[in-house]
């Protein structure tokens, strides 16, 4: 900044403060809010578009960059306040006057304007920056009733903590996949075992079930993927090129790709046919947890340990966006495709975002947890039906059901062990809800597959 | 929605697939530049400087052709590849939009997480000089930790002193159950000396010579030199005579009687095979000629040694002892046949009376307590006072007699 646009500065504010409405204006604020937030707002809102006013390159350059910084948008300079080399012009009381008067007031309808947007948020979230304020409220939404849900069968079969869990499109079997290195197939009416296959060497870590090829597609901690024909239970593809532990695998909806994350911190896509890695889309800076895949942009969503979710453009094989609401490693999300939104879960709380943007929506309640004294509570799994509930697993076997809508839980609970097993491997490693989503299916740390329905009270 | 999923997936399929297909090609993606290169000659119409024209070049203007150097593929890379370093990222930096977790912590709580510089009382490798505060700060909470309680020292006192108590009382015990002792020793001693004088009384032995001996001392002071003279040198002779016999007795003894007598003298009692400085061979080699010594069969004959010999540790050929094993010495019962067979000789006469006798059954009730084992002794149960005495009448007799 410059010292002429420093002295520009500040003939800028007093115009604007000492006017009688501006004045009227800061009064009324100074009532409501302290010092502190009244200086956000001026820098916030009002002064946003001086500081912008950079030499024309620098200005290119962070426009090719911009992303969810840019929220409020600056009005686009005339040609005429620019010279040859793009910078603005220093000289001429008369561009200056002008501008001032055209700040001042874009500065006071943008005022005006946040007042009535704002006026149903919380009263410290007025001078808060845009962006980490949610964008709903508990307030205006209504909860709607579900039904309770009850535990009504519990598999055992795994010699291992089970650690995956994918449906079949038909809805007749699922499968698990284990740290005892198996894959198991199970009969979902009747819970039986069908088939156990084996071919990893490590513990299977993720599984996935295509929707319009007859493959099952399994990851695992011994850094390997492999494709399995369920009409022959074999394995006819591997997928090689991770350098470490594979933790979670995606199918694209529509295309023939895969998509597998793990501890070397990169996500993978996979050309399903050709065993060919198309991308390797490298930025998040610890292991990936979880990876997710949709038909429309944004197509690949993934978080990750180093507290981040990020949105990747499958298109130019590049990161997208980086949300860094979380500050805890963020273990699993689940999207909700009608509504067309997501909520991820870390140590630090869930937090809702709508999905093309990615806007911060609503921070969803938590599990009562006492973290002083146990300390964080480590979310394992998530996972969503079309009937707008969540399910919740935790490492500490506490589990909830959230009423997607208004983020709040409507049941809770600790899952009991199983006899034999030890008081601590109660963790819930993963869940998922079956395709008609009236079945729900946990895989634990004490080896047991447990399926749950609603029922009526 | 449906035509914005069908954008998207043909969008994303033409894209993929183009990765694809390069992939597939074995092709660079992006390494269009090198499509550029070709083998054409460039030409190029060179004007030579004015300065170059004034020294008298003939030509003005020249056509350069410029033709790519052939190379042979086969050779090796003349510059070495690295891979450059990864420089910044595309991306811009992401505001972070959480709040720091983790609060700062306050200088009260960073002083109780300082850990002293750990400082040992024994090593000091660099000899550096440590300050007597570092010294006690990296002391101070072993010493706290380990902090004994009085208590212990006042239990440690009290059992020292009631050890003490203990001992003196055990030793007042002793000293008292010692003089009783003493006095039930004097008293013996007196009973056993009345006995030994009611015995003296009685005439025979020695005793009686020498109150013979102090009825001639009261003769002599009765100044009676001459007798007195004669009379001891009557006994000198007595005694020399008795010496000179006792020799005779002796020398006519074997070396292994002579040593029995003497330890009997001391009052010992040998048996015959250990009789001490008295080595004697039984074995079959002095069974068959008594004559020979015993020698070392090596002294003569080296090649003697080499049958007789087993290992290093064998010094000598054979056993000095070697047939009187102390399996002899350990009392057995014998078995009953061979032990009928002693008596006689060939003993088959003496036998056959023997079976015949056993066949008669005459001595059920003794044949069925048949001597297997050692002899056992009873004890002796006759009155201790008694016994006691008549120790100590035998104790008193050989005091006197030495």
């Amino acid at each position: 900044m410059t010292i002429s646009s420093y002295e520009r500065l500040k003939k800028d504010t007093k115009a604007l403060f000492e006017t009688p409405t501006a004045a009227a204006l800061r009064n009324s604020l100074y009532n409501q809010k302290s010092n502190l937030a009244y200086e956000k707002c001026i820098t916030n809102l009002s002064l946003y578009s001086q500081f912008s006013q950079l030499p024309g390159y620098l200005e290119r350059k962070l426009n090719k960059h911009k992303n969810i910084l840019e929220k409020l948008k600056e009005e686009s300079p005339n040609a005429n306040t620019k010279d040859d080399l793009g910078l603005p012009i220093i000289d001429g009381n008369q561009a200056l006057v002008t501008r001032s008067t055209t700040t001042k007031s874009s500065a006071l309808s943008k005022l005006q304007k946040n007042q009535i947007l704002y006026k149903d948020r919380r009263s410290e979230d007025i001078f808060a920056n845009d962006l980490i304020v949610p964008k709903l409220h508990k307030s205006n939404q209504k909860v709607t009733q579900h039904m309770k849900w009850k535990m009504f069968r519990v598999l055992m079969g795994h010699t291992g903590q089970v650690t995956a869990l994918a449906f079949d499109p038909q809805n007749k079997y699922f499968v698990t996949g284990s740290s005892d290195r198996t894959i198991k197939i199970w009969n979902l009416a009747s819970g039986q075992l069908q088939l156990t296959l084996t071919g990893h060497i490590m513990a299977v870590r993720g599984l996935v079930v295509s929707d319009r090829h007859p493959y099952m597609f399994s990851c695992s901690e011994d850094k390997s993927v492999k494709c399995w024909d369920l009409e022959k239970n074999k394995v006819v593809r591997d997928y090689h090129g991770h350098l470490s532990s594979v933790y979670t695998i995606d199918i694209h909806p529509t295309l023939d790709l895969i998509v597998t994350g793990g501890r070397d911190s990169s996500v993978k896509v996979w050309d399903i046919r050709t065993k060919l890695p198309v991308y390797t889309l490298t930025g998040h800076k610890n292991t990936v947890n979880k990876v997710y895949c949709r038909s429309t942009d944004p197509q690949i969503i993934s978080c990750s340990m180093d507290s981040t979710v990020k949105t990747w453009d499958l298109v130019a094989g590049k990161c997208d966006k980086t949300l860094t609401y979380h500050s805890k490693s963020v273990r699993s999300f689940c999207c909700d495709e009608t509504r067309e939104e997501f909520i991820s879960g870390s140590a630090d709380g869930l937090k809702k975002f709508n999905l093309p943007s990615c806007e911060y929506l609503q921070e969803v309640d938590g599990l009562p947890h006492d973290q002083l004294n146990q300390g964080n509570l480590i979310l394992n799994s998530n996972c969503c039906n079309n009937d707008g509930i969540m399910f919740v697993g935790a490492d500490n076997g506490q589990y909830g059901f959230w009423d997607w809508e208004s983020g709040t839980v409507f049941e809770q609970g600790t899952t009991i062990p199983v006899p034999g097993s030890l008081n601590s491997e109660k963790g819930i490693l993963c869940s998922s809800f079956d395709r008609s989503g009236i079945r729900l299916v946990t895989g634990n740390v004490d080896k047991s597959v447990r399926v749950w329905k609603p029922v009526n009270e | 929605m449906s035509k914005e999923i069908d954008e998207t997936t043909a969008r994303t399929k033409h894209a993929v697939q183009k990765i694809i297909d390069a992939k597939l090609n074995g092709e660079k993606i992006g390494s269009s530049i090198s499509g550029s290169h070709s083998n054409d000659p460039i030409y190029i119409r060179y004007t030579p400087s004015t300065n170059l024209l004034n020294q008298g070049s003939s030509k003005k203007q020249r056509i350069i052709k410029i033709v790519d150097k052939q190379e042979d593929p086969t050779l090796p890379p003349s510059f070495k590849i690295r891979k450059t370093p990864q420089g910044p990222s595309d991306e811009a930096p992401v505001p972070i939009l959480h709040e720091e977790t983790t609060a700062k912590l306050t200088k009260k709580e960073q002083k109780i997480w300082t850990i002293p510089p750990a400082i040992s009382n024994w090593k000091n490798t660099k000899g550096f000089t440590i300050s007597i505060d570092k010294r006690l700060a990296s002391t101070v909470e072993d010493s706290e930790r380990y902090e004994i309680s009085d208590k212990f020292s006042t239990l440690s006192e009290a059992l020292d002193k009631a050890n003490k108590e203990a001992k003196e009382e055990l030793e007042m015990r002793a000293r008292l159950n010692q003089k009783l002792e003493k006095q039930k020793l004097l008293e013996n001693q007196k009973k056993l000396s009345r006995i030994a004088q009611e015995a003296r009384g009685i005439p025979g032995s020695r005793s009686s010579r020498r109150s013979k001996w102090e009825v001639e001392d009261e003769k002599e002071q009765g100044n009676r030199e001459k007798d007195s003279a004669a009379l001891r040198r009557e006994w000198i002779r007595k005694e020399r005579r008795r010496k000179a016999e006792k020799e005779l007795h002796t020398g006519s003894l074997s070396t292994e009687n002579k040593v029995k007598m003497l330890a009997k003298e001391q009052g010992r009692e040998v048996s015959e095979r250990v009789a001490i400085g008295v080595s004697q061979n039984k074995g079959k080699r002095s069974a068959e000629n008594n004559t020979e010594e015993m020698y070392d069969s090596r002294l003569y004959l080296k090649a003697a040694g080499t049958n007789t010999r087993h290992s290093e540790d064998q010094v000598y050929d054979s056993a000095l002892f070697g047939n009187t094993s102390a399996i002899n010495d350990i009392y057995r019962a014998r078995e009953p046949d061979r032990y009928k067979g002693l008596g006689s000789g060939s003993g088959s006469d003496a036998n056959k009376e023997k079976r015949k006798l056993d066949k008669e059954r005459r001595f059920d009730e003794l044949s069925s307590k048949e001597p297997t084992g050692p002899v056992v002794f009873e004890k002796d149960t006759a009155d201790k006072n008694i016994s006691l005495e008549a120790h100590g009448l035998k104790t008193k007799k050989r005091e006197w007699e030495e």
